[in-house]
């Protein structure tokens, strides 16, 4: 009878951790178009898989009238279970039960997980929906925040760590989703800030809303901050699921290989035609992607953030590869301040957990001008190099047209280490494009010229002297820095006997504590 | 014996002559078809590169007659068209088999061996 009542008592503490702040604040949630922590992690994880821990943990502070307000699991539900039969430990922050709010206990259910997670070698996935620290617990609630920073650094490159901010993320939470590798936002339900708009009013006088200040839109298309927007919360789940298809356990293991369905010598005839007559004119680099790739199947990442540069998850052969490539479709694909974090950002993760890069290029240069400059345009791009001369995954890079200056070098070129560099017959590998450098190899004899009519006779014949001699791989690739010149409907195969050639690349930097990559 | 015989009883100059003069007939044939194929495709790129201008447009389209020859004739120029591209495309073909064959797990670039 004991035993019984003992095993009574345990199903009924369950069914009231399970269900946190109450029914009435869970209806409220639901109100809200917001789903309870419980229901987000059911969501993410494959059936039956979740074993929740420290189901049973609450706070012990009585200030400020918080000894009456106990409640099972202390608003955080944290746990491991599988996606796609691979483990994930995931922490889900439990809106209903004070609001979500950080109090040391509830950090350090958050922080087991996250050792955990770094002893078996499994990503962390947080959900966070909470109101920021526990006020009633003061400097115990700081001290939490930064046990989770100090793990989400420690398991930074060891483990994937992926965000999903669910609803309200203000104040020092920022700081755990940002220093992990990916954050998704929900367009309505979740907004991030440091300071909130109360705050901004008073110090600043600026009047702004919580949705421009901090909503995902503005994360994902100003400041960087979100790589994901999704329309509702299923959307953002499907998507952390969709990411971990691409990427490793850790960084010892390789990306899961799926069995490819996708013809490996399937030729790609559009790409023939794809490159305009004329290298003014622009065209969608998505299309170039899309065609390549397994089953058109491409992940974009940061997709409303430096749209002048295209980064992404896909697949080769069923191999997972992050994609790198400068659009044309937008400001000319030309590098800028914001593109150039977003490439070097992307690139490091790739080469954190060993997914080789496939770079395409059509860049003509570096956006000029004082806002560049004033920026840090030279730190900034200087960022894009690093992070390609340092990656020691398998690089593949196809120049596709433009591919002028000091972008042409930052943009995985052969001396930065690419492993396999090739070209299309429509590549133009130059110093500079026609105009520029007529205007500087030919200045003293355009002035000498009074016709207008005759001077721009000589112009376009100088022009066309420098295409014939400078605008064709074949001046890179008589140097050796282009391997081959490539028709472009065989890219797809090319790349894909490239990455099976580079599956056994070993190539390692020399000892040191760190690098110094200019932040 | 008797194919002895028979060998020597064959005027051989005739012979060969008759086989040069076939051989000339079956060769002017064939250059007559490409020569036609090729007009086709001269025809049929007339047609269809260059757009025409907006007051050109208004014309073809004022004076266009829709008759079942029209119809034909267009038909035509497509086919030659789609002929004369399949002969005149060139590519650089490659074999298009991978060969390498990928151990799953190489002790050469063994993570756990060479990641510190």
């Amino acid at each position: 009878m004991a035993i019984e009542n003992n095993i009574k008592k345990l199903v009924d503490m369950r069914a009231e951790a399970r269900m946190g702040g109450g029914a009435k604040r869970i209806e409220s949630q639901h109100a809200k178009g917001k789903l309870t922590s419980r229901e987000r992690i059911n969501l993410l994880l494959d059936e039956g898989s979740f074993e929740e821990l420290d189901m049973f943990v609450t706070h012990s502070i009585t200030e400020f009238g918080l000894g009456d307000k106990q409640f099972l699991g202390d608003g955080v539900v944290t746990g491991f279970g599988t996606i796609d039969g691979r483990l994930v430990y995931v922490y889900s922050q439990d809106f209903t039960v004070l609001g979500g709010s950080l109090s040391e206990t509830n950090a350090r259910k958050i922080c087991k997980v996250m050792d955990m997670a770094m002893k078996n070698g499994a990503p962390v996935i947080g959900l966070n929906d909470s109101g920021g620290a526990r006020i009633q617990e003061g400097v115990l609630s700081l001290a939490g925040y930064a046990e989770i920073f100090q793990r989400n650094i420690e398991a930074s490159g060891v483990v994937p760590q992926l965000s999903a901010i669910l609803g309200p993320c203000a104040g020092g939470a920022v700081y755990s989703p940002a220093l992990t590798d990916f954050i998704l936002m929900v367009e309505d339900i979740s907004y991030m800030f440091v300071t909130g708009p109360k705050v901004a009013k008073t110090v600043t006088g600026e009047d702004i809303t919580v949705e421009k200040l901090g909503g995902p839109m503005v994360h994902a298309s100003k400041s960087g901050v979100a790589h994901f927007v999704s329309q509702n919360e299923e959307e953002a789940i499907a998507t952390l699921r969709k990411i971990f298809s691409y990427i490793p356990q850790n960084f010892r293991e390789n990306p899961p290989r799926i069995e490819n369905t996708d013809p490996i010598d399937r030729l790609c005839d559009n790409l023939n035609t794809i490159i305009p007559e004329s290298s003014k004119k622009p065209y969608n680099i998505l299309d170039v992607i899309t065609t390549l790739v397994d089953n058109g199947e491409f992940l974009e990442v940061h997709k409303h953030y430096a749209k002048n540069i295209v980064v992404g998850f896909a697949r080769f052969n069923g191999q997972s590869v992050g994609v790198v490539a400068n659009q044309p479709n937008f400001l000319a694909g030309v590098l800028d301040i914001e593109a150039s974090r977003k490439g070097a950002r992307f690139v490091r993760f790739c080469d954190c957990f060993n997914i080789p890069i496939v770079t395409l290029v059509d860049v003509p240069g570096f956006l000029p001008g004082s806002t560049q400059e004033y920026g840090g345009i030279i730190s900034n791009g200087a960022k894009l190099m690093f992070a390609y001369g340092e990656a020691t995954v398998p690089k593949v890079t196809v120049t596709l047209r433009k591919s002028y200056g000091g972008a042409h070098d930052v943009m995985s070129c052969k001396q930065l280490k690419g492993d396999l560099n090739y070209a299309w017959p429509t590549a133009e590998i130059a110093v500079m494009g026609d105009s520029g450098a007529v205007e500087i190899l030919n200045a003293k004899e355009i002035n000498a010229i009074e016709s207008e009519e005759e001077r721009a006779k000589f112009i376009e014949q100088k022009e066309q002297e420098y295409r014939d001699t400078f605008a064709n791989p074949y001046q890179a690739a008589k140097h050796g820095y282009i391997d081959d010149v490539i028709e472009p409907r065989n890219t797809r195969f090319r790349i894909i006997r490239a990455l099976a050639s580079l599956a056994t690349k070993k190539s390692m930097m020399p000892a040191k504590k760190h690098t110094n990559i200019p932040l | 014996m008797f194919t002895t015989k028979l060998f020597l009883a064959i005027q051989w100059g005739d012979v060969f002559a008759l086989i040069g003069i076939c051989f000339t007939i079956v060769l002017c044939i064939m250059a007559l078809f490409v020569l036609i194929l090729q007009l086709f495709a001269k025809v049929s790129k007339k047609k269809t590169v260059g757009q025409p201008k907006d007051n050109e447009k208004q014309i073809i389209e004022k004076n266009e007659v829709k008759s079942s020859k029209d119809t034909k004739d267009g038909e035509i120029a497509a086919f030659a068209l789609a002929i004369s591209l399949y002969l005149n495309e060139v590519h650089d073909n490659e074999s298009l088999v991978l060969t390498i064959k990928n151990k799953e797990n190489s002790n050469w670039n063994n993570l756990n061996y060479y990641l510190q």
